[in-house]
């Protein structure tokens, strides 16, 4: 068979249109198919009946697999596992702190002690342990239905529990923007404060004054008598409208950041608080720290937060009737605050943790005096031992000084 | 499914082999740049491809070797290696011929950060040309060919705040530290046209 070149010519002519159409026509757009994962809460129903039967009380010492709140008690630290409950440290030696053992508590977020007694919220109830013998602990009380605002029926027998959980789902051809409106992050949880009180971070929710002990949930202040430390009665409960965060005690005043804003109680009548003032500002969250003349609160953008700016904001509070605005400092992404004497801890997210003096009110941004960049931190309890610093990665402890760096002393890690 | 392949690559390679065994290797290299046509699936605008293809002629109809590249695409820029073909239909000054690239592209030049990165993914490139001999042995070269290309852009959020409790059974689907990602997997899919030449 003998082709020409001429008809080679046209063969591969014809052949190459014929090629070039089929790929026009049919194939050449791109495609794309888009996979999003996302940490989010799934809301669970639980019977009170079922809740009251779970296991309560002390285990054997458990590695901690994510960090909550944190509280600082004599040499002890309490380690909050969201939802689950508390790791007990023994933290004599910040170097090489001793895990001890595990306090299960279903639904646990918060803590505070009181001479001997700890307090934990477990879900709708609050309960109190006797950890005078570390190695001993015991649920002696059980107050009941507390936390009303989780119950879901009017009978309270079912009340609503947020599970986290991973989320993945996929689109194909979707627009390109990085999607996070209308997803609900979870909300975990974040730290706690008190004489023979013990000492929490600015990120607490529960906090002991003057014989008395304060929850704040999403919209209101709960009271609690505490006077028979292991009888804790229920006294009343004082709305304070919605994004209660974070509650800070100092003197005969309650600090407590909300996302709108700061409110002053006065607790000079501990049972009867009074509000003094309510600072409003953009929606943000804030953690609050305070001494004698300053308060200082930090607003986070994100989405837990809303909208809002990352700052540090310096509030004179002198007279507590009218908290007047000093200066805000630009941050990273500020989340908890601790205060020792005249130096000021930010932790910034994933920023990591800055060191401030903060003799100087109005130029604190001029005097920062160290940034720990490599690691993560969300909360501080400044000890005279130790800087204790909470971040999602575990608790690490660091000696400080007046002139010299942070020395890292030991970490708590969170097991892979 | 498994037999066949692993039959067609057997085969492939017994026959390469007996063909380098037979006749004395002869190099060739084909060099090439051009266009690559289609529509994005975000970003519009032209896409530049240049390749080069390294081997050895196995006889007068074939030519096996490598293909190292860099595909310019709106959004990325790609480097792809991959096994190549060539039959030829040999025919004086104008000679048919298909083409055939096989591989993997990276994405080696897209810079990357802790919340932001890619990764690239396999190229297939069959396209079909004329190579035209002009003066003693030059050739110059126009193909047309269809070229598909997946690769995948990440972009995350790392947790903020809170400390999520995340069952140890669901962690893995989540990078540590992330509490969102996005993966956006594209396949690119493109008419590719070049010219080039060959040595």
């Amino acid at each position: 068979m003998n082709v020409t070149f001429s008809q080679k010519c046209r063969l591969v002519r014809d052949a190459s249109v014929a090629f070039l159409l089929m790929m026009l026509s049919a194939a050449c757009s791109d495609k794309l198919e888009t996979t999003y994962t996302y940490r989010t809460q799934v809301p669970v129903y639980m019977e009170v009946d079922v809740f009251r039967s779970m296991e309560v009380g002390s285990t054997t010492a458990k590695p901690l697999s994510a960090t909550g709140k944190i509280y600082v008690y004599e040499d002890y630290l309490f380690i909050n596992e969201p939802q689950k409950g508390i790791h007990v440290i023994d933290n004599q030696d910040p170097s090489s702190p001793k895990n001890l053992n595990f306090i299960d508590i279903p639904g646990n977020m918060d803590l505070a002690v009181n001479g001997g007694i700890l307090y934990a919220d477990s879900y709708i109830d609050l309960l109190a342990f006797d950890i005078s013998n570390m190695q001993e602990i015991k649920l002696v009380e059980r107050v009941e239905n507390v936390f009303p605002h989780m119950f879901a029926d009017l009978n309270q027998t079912l009340f609503i529990t947020y599970k986290d959980t991973v989320i993945t789902y996929s689109e194909s051809e979707r627009k390109k923007w990085i999607w996070y409106d209308g997803m609900a992050y979870s909300n975990g949880a974040v730290i706690s404060p008190g004489g023979s009180y013990g000492q929490g971070g600015s990120l607490a929710r529960f906090t002991l004054a003057r014989e008395h002990l304060y929850a704040v949930d999403e919209n209101s202040l709960r009271l609690f008598d505490v006077r028979k430390a292991e009888k804790p009665e229920f006294v009343r409960s004082v709305p304070l409208g919605w994004g209660i965060e974070t509650i800070f005690p100092f003197e005969n005043k309650l600090f407590i950041g909300s996302t709108t804003g700061m409110h002053i109680y006065d607790i000079g009548n501990p049972a009867q608080p009074e509000e003094m003032a309510v600072y409003s500002h953009i929606t943000a969250c804030d953690p609050v720290v305070v001494n004698e003349k300053y308060a200082f609160v930090t607003l986070r953008s994100g989405n837990l937060c809303q909208q809002g700016e990352d700052l540090l904001e310096v509030l004179d509070i002198q007279d507590p009737y009218h908290p007047k605005l000093l200066k805000a400092y630009d941050m990273e992404n500020p989340h908890g605050l601790g205060l020792a004497g005249d130096q000021l801890y930010v932790c910034e997210g994933n920023f990591g943790l800055k060191r401030f003096q903060i003799a100087d009110v109005m130029n604190i941004d001029t005097h920062l005096i160290e940034h720990i960049t490599d690691k993560k931190a969300v909360d501080v309890i400044p000890t005279d031992k130790s800087v204790i610093v909470i971040g999602p990665e575990g608790v690490c402890q660091y000696a400080h000084s007046n002139d010299g760096p942070l020395q890292l002393l030991s970490c708590i890690s969170v097991a892979p | 499914m498994k037999k066949v392949k692993l039959m067609v690559a057997v085969l492939g390679c017994s026959l390469w082999s007996a063909q380098l065994l037979g006749q004395p290797a002869r190099f060739t290299n084909q060099t090439e740049f051009g266009l690559l046509q289609g529509k994005g699936a975000f970003k519009q605008g032209g896409s530049f491809t240049l390749q080069t293809f390294n081997g050895i002629r196995l006889n007068e109809f074939a030519e096996v070797g490598g293909t190292v590249g860099l595909d310019a695409y709106p959004d990325i820029t790609l480097v792809p290696l991959a096994f190549g073909w060539r039959g030829v239909i040999p025919a004086g000054n104008v000679s048919p011929f298909l083409a055939m690239d096989v591989g993997y592209a990276f994405d080696w030049l897209k810079k990357e950060t802790e919340i932001s990165w890619y990764s690239g993914g396999l190229m297939f490139n069959p396209s079909i040309g004329v190579r035209i001999r002009s003066k003693k042995t030059d050739r110059f070269l126009l193909a047309v060919g269809y070229k598909r290309q997946q690769y995948s852009h990440y972009e995350g959020r790392l947790l903020s705040g809170g400390f999520a409790v995340v069952p140890e059974t669901e962690r893995s689907a989540l990078p540590p530290g992330f509490e969102f990602l996005q993966r956006d997997d594209y396949i690119l899919q493109r008419l590719s046209i070049r010219v080039g030449v060959m040595f």
